[in-house]
């Protein structure tokens, strides 16, 4: 026989999005063909939980001691949120922050202000070259994480406001500014319990 | 408490490209990260020096110029890697250290490569839009993956195992799986 498998066609958005409907695990849509997420770890999610639940805090915080003026309104998802990137490429962020935008009709988000990324052990190259080369092209993009789990290790990608992306390596014990919602996160918040 | 790390700016292509011609080390570019690549196994060298060694010879009556691992393909949108097996039939560009229009693109699997090849230049690829088939052949098992664009312009993803036979658009040839592997 000359081919195990009939030919599969690239993916619409509208057709991944069905498949994941009834999926029962998550997959990432890149190059137009669907590639199941990987499998994370206990720690993997804590540090999610972690980073989630600090930026949760501070933006209610924001939003009852500041003026709106001063921090626009921002919503905070965790992996279960669909992102459109560039080349189409359709992922579900660890963390995702908008700020002043909405999701298209499918609620696929598509302006991001923040992005969080933990990485998985053996896969790595998804997180700190795939999806930075994913993300760095969205336009609203102010800041990329990647989140070392298995040390205390932060890559940080952000870009100025003439447009240029800078690289710095948090390690240890550290903290640094965020853009959105507008504050710090420290290294201690972020592995807390890990 | 430790002082927020100083930001350093991102490399531009133009560095990058600069900087592969001095350096001993190869490494892949996606928009100011690179990607440091390391030395392959015995079965990744025999299997990519045989599939090079059939596209060459079905290349020789062709003005296709066929590269296995040392050549650098800088895609449409500013990504520079190192295919394992390249196939340009399309004129040579002005830069001597790149091609940027090839129609074949092969990549043999090894384990810290799956993902970067299975998404990233999958997707990178496509968008070359000269080329008309990439390839993924498995490592340990007669397994190639098959990916190529349809008229229409969608790219369809065909597995080929065992026996069969893999046909390629250029140099317009069949490439035999058994050849392949064979004794491996």
């Amino acid at each position: 026989m000359s081919q195990s498998t009939a030919p599969q066609r690239q993916l619409t958005i509208e057709q991944y999005l069905e498949l994941e409907h009834d999926a029962p695990i998550r997959h990432d849509l890149v190059g137009g063909f669907r590639h199941p997420v990987p499998e994370t770890s206990p720690r993997h999610d804590r540090i999610v939980d972690n980073i989630y639940r600090t930026l949760v805090e501070t933006a209610e915080w924001l939003a009852e001691n500041t003026e709106d003026t001063d921090n626009p309104p921002c919503r905070i998802m965790t992996r279960t949120v669909n992102l459109l990137a560039f080349m189409d490429a359709v992922y579900y962020p660890d963390v995702m922050v908008v700020c002043a935008a909405e999701p298209d009709e499918h609620g696929i988000e598509h302006a991001p202000c923040l992005l969080v990324e933990v990485m998985t052990p053996g896969h790595e190259t998804i997180d700190q070259m795939e999806k930075w080369g994913a993300y760095n092209r969205i336009p609203s993009l102010r800041m990329y994480l990647v989140v070392d789990p298995d040390r205390r290790r932060v890559e940080r990608h952000l870009r100025t406001s003439k447009g240029v992306w800078l690289h710095a390596v948090d390690v240890d014990d550290g903290e640094f500014s965020i853009p959105c919602p507008r504050s710090y996160l420290r290294l201690d918040e972020i592995y807390e319990g890990v | 408490m430790a002082e927020p790390a100083t930001p350093q700016r991102a490399m531009s292509i133009e560095e990058y490209l600069e900087l592969e011609r001095d350096v001993p080390i190869r490494h892949e570019y996606v928009d100011g990260w690179l990607h440091a690549m390391t030395g392959s196994s015995r079965r990744h060298n025999l299997i990519a020096g045989r599939i090079f060694r059939m596209l060459a010879d079905a290349a020789d009556d062709t003005s296709c110029r066929v590269y296995i691992n040392d050549m650098k393909v800088r895609t449409p949108n500013d990504r520079v890697y190192y295919p394992d097996i390249m196939v340009v039939c399309e004129p040579e560009p002005d830069d001597p250290y790149l091609e940027h229009a090839p129609c074949l693109i092969v990549e043999v699997a090894s384990p810290s490569t799956t993902d970067k090849d299975r998404r990233q230049k999958l997707t990178d690829y496509q968008a070359i839009p000269s080329l008309d088939a990439y390839l993924r052949v498995d490592q340990d098992r007669r397994r190639v993956e098959r990916y190529y664009r349809d008229q229409d312009g969608t790219w369809l993803h065909a597995t080929l195992i065992g026996d069969s036979t893999v046909s390629v658009p250029c140099p317009e040839t069949e490439l035999s799986i058994a050849g392949i592997y064979e004794g491996l």
